[in-house]
């Protein structure tokens, strides 16, 4: 059964910084429960969206090989956070960050998974833009294998996993966490950032 | 044999706190006895449901999926305490909470149903109300199979299961333990807000 997207329009829907969309879905990425914030935001009725696949909020800006990677992690179980693109009924966009809860049955077979999406901070959106341009660039003249190959050797020039890349885009940061930050990869330190500013605020 | 429920009409019977519906059925559901309060608040004369499923008391706006639950639980010999609405012959409408006893024959085999029904609680029933119209929304486009899966994922993303739910919405409180739900419920996605605010305390 084919599904059609709306077509986009540019224009971004601001997310709430104290709520959180939530889905539930099967394995295989069909929506079996939605929030009332997801409804609020994405614009469909609980009955609209609920059997479909959660790939209907998909934004064409979005490359396919992050979806690729992220299923690649949940199918092993493993939580992803990933900076997402997505569409609304309208054909507003919204950009958040996922976190996901994976649900396993009796056997420990993966049964369904549980998203939070969060509003996606300005620093995360920046960090992630003009790449994923890129990747859809290359993906459109030339493949998925091709945009996830030079995915991985943007994150080898910068030593990162993908994981680590995200993990450190979606950080909340105060301007002195930033600036810690900074230093911290200047220098190599191997503390951790956190404890590191808790035992400054002690000492002085 | 087919029975017709009455046209409901927007009217509620308010019911007396100190009175309980009490009716026993067969395993089927068949009305088999029924106290004077149930006849009150019913309409109903026992001629006109001895004999007859319980099932015409089914209040249009219940999902079907609750008695799906409610059934596939007392068949295997445990009560369950639901929030039910239910359609009077006069077409008005009345919110009670479920407790069943189950009469098993000599051999241990389910043989009848035992029902008290007590008023619920406005706070049952709040909990319950939106819930409802959209489990019944998704039935009516998708069938009960999606409304069961949207109800799970309700339970998955707070952690509950439908027994700890339901005995939540229907126990009875004080006006202070109200108050302290209302804002336990605002402050449930962060980390608990008590045990960080006295961590705080200390350090300082």
């Amino acid at each position: 059964m084919r599904y059609f997207r709306p077509i986009p329009i540019d224009k971004k829907i601001n997310l709430s910084n104290k709520k959180i969309l939530v889905s539930k879905t099967n394995k295989n990425g069909k929506i079996q429960f939605v929030n009332d914030y997801f409804c609020k935001v994405a614009g469909y009725e609980e009955d609209e969206v609920i059997g479909m696949p959660h790939s209907i909020l998909r934004h064409p800006d979005m490359p396919r090989a992050i979806f690729y990677l992220m299923w690649q992690s949940i199918l092993a179980g493993e939580n992803i956070t990933a900076v997402v693109k997505n569409l609304a009924k309208s054909g507003e966009y919204y950009w958040v960050t996922t976190d996901f809860e994976i649900i396993k049955n009796s056997k420990g077979e993966i049964e369904s998974y549980i998203a939070y999406r969060r509003p996606a901070s300005d620093d995360a959106i920046s960090g992630v833009e003009e790449l994923y341009r890129k990747l859809l660039k290359i993906e459109k003249s030339s493949g998925m294998e091709q945009s996830l190959v030079y995915l991985q050797g943007f994150l080898d020039v910068k030593h990162m996993s993908y994981h680590a890349f995200m993990t450190d885009l979606v950080k909340p940061r105060s301007i002195m966490e930033k600036l810690f930050l900074v230093m911290k990869k200047t220098f190599n330190y191997t503390n951790n950032v956190y404890s590191d500013l808790e035992n400054d605020r002690k000492a002085s | 044999m087919r029975y017709f429920r009455p046209l409901p009409i927007n009217k509620e019977i308010p019911l007396n706190h100190k009175k309980i519906i009490v009716s026993k059925t067969d395993k089927y559901g068949k009305i088999l006895y029924a106290n004077d309060y149930f006849f009150e608040v019913t309409g109903y004369e026992e001629s006109e449901v001895l004999g007859v499923p319980h099932s015409i008391l089914r209040h249009p706006d219940m999902p079907r999926a609750v008695f799906y639950l409610m059934w596939q639980t007392i068949k295997k010999g445990d009560n369950i305490t639901a929030v039910v609405k239910n359609l009077a012959k006069s077409g008005e409408y009345y919110w009670v909470t479920t407790d069943f006893e189950i009469i098993r024959d000599k051999n241990g085999d389910i043989e009848s149903y035992i029902a008290y029904r007590r008023p619920a609680s406005k706070m049952a029933v709040s909990g319950v109300e939106e819930l409802y119209e959209k489990l019944l929304k998704i039935e009516k486009k998708s069938g009960m199979e999606q409304s069961l899966l949207y109800l799970q994922g309700f339970l998955d993303v707070r952690h509950v299961t439908y027994h700890e739910l339901m005995a939540e919405l229907v126990k009875p409180r004080s006006i202070m333990e109200k108050l302290f739900l209302v804002m336990k419920r605002t402050f449930k996605y962060t980390n608990n807000i008590n045990s960080r605010l006295h961590r705080d305390e200390k350090v300082s």
